[in-house]
């Protein structure tokens, strides 16, 4: 930032945005050490923000993308629903409405007030993937659901603390609801408890440089931001930009849904227009306005300078436009749980697509897009506690125009951690049989999709109630310029005693493949999850021939596909890399 | 031209109104303008512009043009310049959703 802009120096402003993030760093350590559930403790499925009086987001950390866009819109809607009067020191709104600027219904957002001397100066806020909150199915992913009412628990803005004290009613009506109200009540309070750590080392800060200087200094922050963000988006030849992407089913109908968005860029803003779209889907592959425009802010972040401060000014330059009733701004009661997870990918592919045409050396292919949603409850046999778990699984990335994809990493909305198996076979009655990289799941290219991953895991329960939800079973994830497509997702059940593995609807009879709800596996069946590859970038032809040995040494392609894919003839090569 | 309103809320209310134009969720103050003979609520004057110089002219009144395969080429459309001036999140303004919980 140049010193004639702003009023503070730039030292100080550095060491003051610094010491935000920091804080919203400690808050997610705090969450982690605390919380209950898998989900935060070892996935990470949280973030953690800090607003100022307005419902300005002034700081956050590296935290999951999908929830830091959406969070701007909750807190803004908080704010002004309850009224910034109806504020007291010691309040918690906790609200997880996905009409109200949520994501989907699992994520539930925690907010409070932070007062320097009776004045009210900011808000810290948490946002988390509560693992369970009742609907139709154990995990709440009801991949049938039909309306938001079989999804859970919704929660407008309401406080769960009082001036410090619990709001006893809330609490009982929630943790009635919910299948593991143990998990949730400790889950909540890490999160409250990552709000008052926030409090502390915020006021802190207040004190050290003085609230007035503070607020003056993240208003320079965020100017700062937004002149960064319109400096990079000025890179970009300006015009219109189209591209379109399908979500393959919606768990009910069986019929894809399209996602289309026109790119404008003129000068130093850009618009992302989703006017194009399908109309809201009867299942729940819908997104809600905050995945929409989560996931626009994602795609841009992925092709601009990653040192700008991800605060409220950075986003200014954005516009966009989701018209309400359709797939990317559902209208009650449409169902939108699956929005969060699959829909958000496909959203930053086709904003990425469309920006391949403009800028091809700072975009991706199409990533695995899906979270490979594992959802599973029961009695434990051990500990006779009843338990519910989500599970996801990490897919290939697309490659770029100077790197490969990254293999088993989390969609790009995610950035969460898998679960260690040691931890999952610890909390849950599976065995796990593999769990490897599944060759040649990246799309072949000049740079290779990344790998998808492949597991399967034994029951070893009497009895688990599984759902799933799942996309890329039909749709390949795309490669560009030439490069190949990623390998599809794979769900498939083996019941004990049986010789192969099957699809559900095999088996089960479920409509579909990739989306069921409360189907009852036993003793000795195995499930095998496979999450899709990456797209490929450039013709494969074109490949390194040191790139290709590495690949072919680490297992990553096989003779094969070097063959057939990369037309590398590997009989005049050494032994070893012809097996 | 419009002007800014304050949509009252009851607090049982669960309904929400979404801007005219860019679909954002709004839950109290509005930008009320008018669209032919009808009040339309947006998030600000922002959008009521951009809701004219951008949207109408492309949506209203006509088939959406063809958007082409995927990895179609540019569309070197000149446009009047649209995004210069634009709003922090959560300004608030909107158009009204049917489905009151």
């Amino acid at each position: 930032m140049s010193a004639d802009q702003t009023s503070i120096d730039v030292v100080t402003l550095s060491i003051i945005h610094n010491h935000l993030v920091n804080i919203c760093r400690e808050m997610g350590v705090a969450m982690m050490r605390t919380a209950y559930s898998t989900m935060f403790n070892e996935g990470l499925d949280f973030s953690c923000v800090i607003f100022n009086r307005k419902g300005e987001m002034i700081a956050q950390a590296e935290f999951c993308p999908a929830q830091l866009g959406a969070i701007q819109f909750m807190v803004g809607w908080t704010i002004e629903e309850l009224g910034i009067e109806n504020f007291e020191p010691g309040d918690v709104v906790i609200h997880n409405d996905p009409y109200r600027g949520g994501c989907h219904m699992p994520e539930h957002m925690v907010l409070m007030p932070v007062y320097v001397a009776d004045r009210l100066w900011g808000f810290v806020a948490n946002i988390g993937h509560v693992s369970e909150i009742g609907g139709m199915a154990p995990g709440s992913f009801a991949a049938t659901s039909t309306e938001v009412y079989q999804e859970g628990l919704r929660l407008p803005p309401v406080k769960i603390m009082r001036r410090g004290e619990y709001v006893k009613d809330i609490w009982r009506i929630i943790l009635a609801n919910h299948r593991t109200p143990d998990n949730t009540w400790g889950d909540f309070h890490a999160m409250i408890g990552s709000l008052k750590i926030a409090e502390r080392r915020l006021l802190d800060l207040l004190n050290e440089y003085g609230a007035d200087f503070v607020d003056q200094a993240t208003k320079e922050l965020m100017d700062h931001a937004e002149r960064w963000m319109r400096a990079e988006i000025r890179q970009i030849p300006d015009g219109e930009y189209t591209f379109e992407d399908c979500m393959e089913d919606d768990g009910v109908t069986g019929n894809p849904t399209f996602v289309r968005v026109n790119i404008v860029v003129q000068g130093d803003g850009i618009l992302a227009d989703f006017s194009r779209s399908d109309p809201q889907a009867r299942g729940c592959i819908n997104a809600t306005y905050g995945v929409t425009a989560s996931a626009t802010y994602n795609a841009i972040l992925h092709i601009v300078d990653n040192e700008i401060p991800h605060n409220a000014g950075c986003y200014r330059p954005i516009r966009i436009i989701a018209p309400p009733g359709s797939c990317v701004n559902v209208l009650h009661p449409g169902p939108s749980v699956a929005g969060n997870t699959e829909t958000h990918p496909r959203i930053v592919d086709a904003v990425l697509g469309a920006l391949a045409q403009a800028i091809p050396d700072r975009v991706a292919a199409a990533e695995g897009g899906t979270s490979c949603n594992f959802l599973f409850g029961g009695v434990h046999p051990e500990s006779s506690q009843y338990y519910v778990c989500y599970h996801f699984e990490a897919g290939g990335w697309g490659a770029a125009s100077w790197r490969d994809g990254n293999n088993a990493v989390v969609v790009p909305n995610g950035n969460c951690r898998n679960t260690p198996v040691e931890i999952f076979e610890t909390r849950f009655p599976y065995l796990t049989k593999s769990y490897a990289l599944v060759p040649d799941s990246g799309g072949a290219g000049e740079f290779r999709g990344g790998l998808g991953i492949r597991r399967v895991l034994e029951v070893t329960a009497p009895q688990i109630t599984l759902s799933a939800l799942f996309e890329r079973m039909k749709v390949k994830p795309w490669g560009l310029f030439g490069g190949g497509e990623g390998a599809n997702s794979a769900l498939l059940i083996r019941r004990k005693g049986m010789p192969d593995f099957r699809p559900f609807s095999d088996v089960f009879g479920t409509a579909s493949a990739a989306k069921f709800v409360n189907v009852t596996l036993e003793q000795g069946d195995e499930v095998l999850l496979q999450s899709p590859g990456g797209g490929g970038f450039g013709r494969p032809q074109d490949r390194a021939v040191e790139r290709l040995l590495r690949d072919l040494k680490e297992g990553f392609v096989s003779p094969e596909a070097a063959w057939t894919r990369y037309g590398m003839d590997l009989s005049s090569m050494d032994h070893d890399l012809q097996m | 031209m419009g002007q800014w309103a304050t949509r009252t809320r009851n607090w049982y209310e669960v309904s929400v109104i979404n801007c005219h134009l860019c679909g954002k969720m709004l839950p109290g103050r509005v930008w009320r303008g008018q669209v032919g003979d009808q009040e339309r609520d947006f998030c600000n004057p922002d959008c009521e512009e951009m809701y004219f110089g951008y949207w109408a002219p492309r949506y209203v009144g006509r088939n959406a043009p063809e958007i082409g395969d995927s990895g179609a080429g540019v569309h070197g459309t000149a446009q009047p310049n649209l995004l210069s001036s634009v709003s922090a999140p959560g300004a608030s303004g909107g158009r009204e959703t049917s489905g009151a919980g």
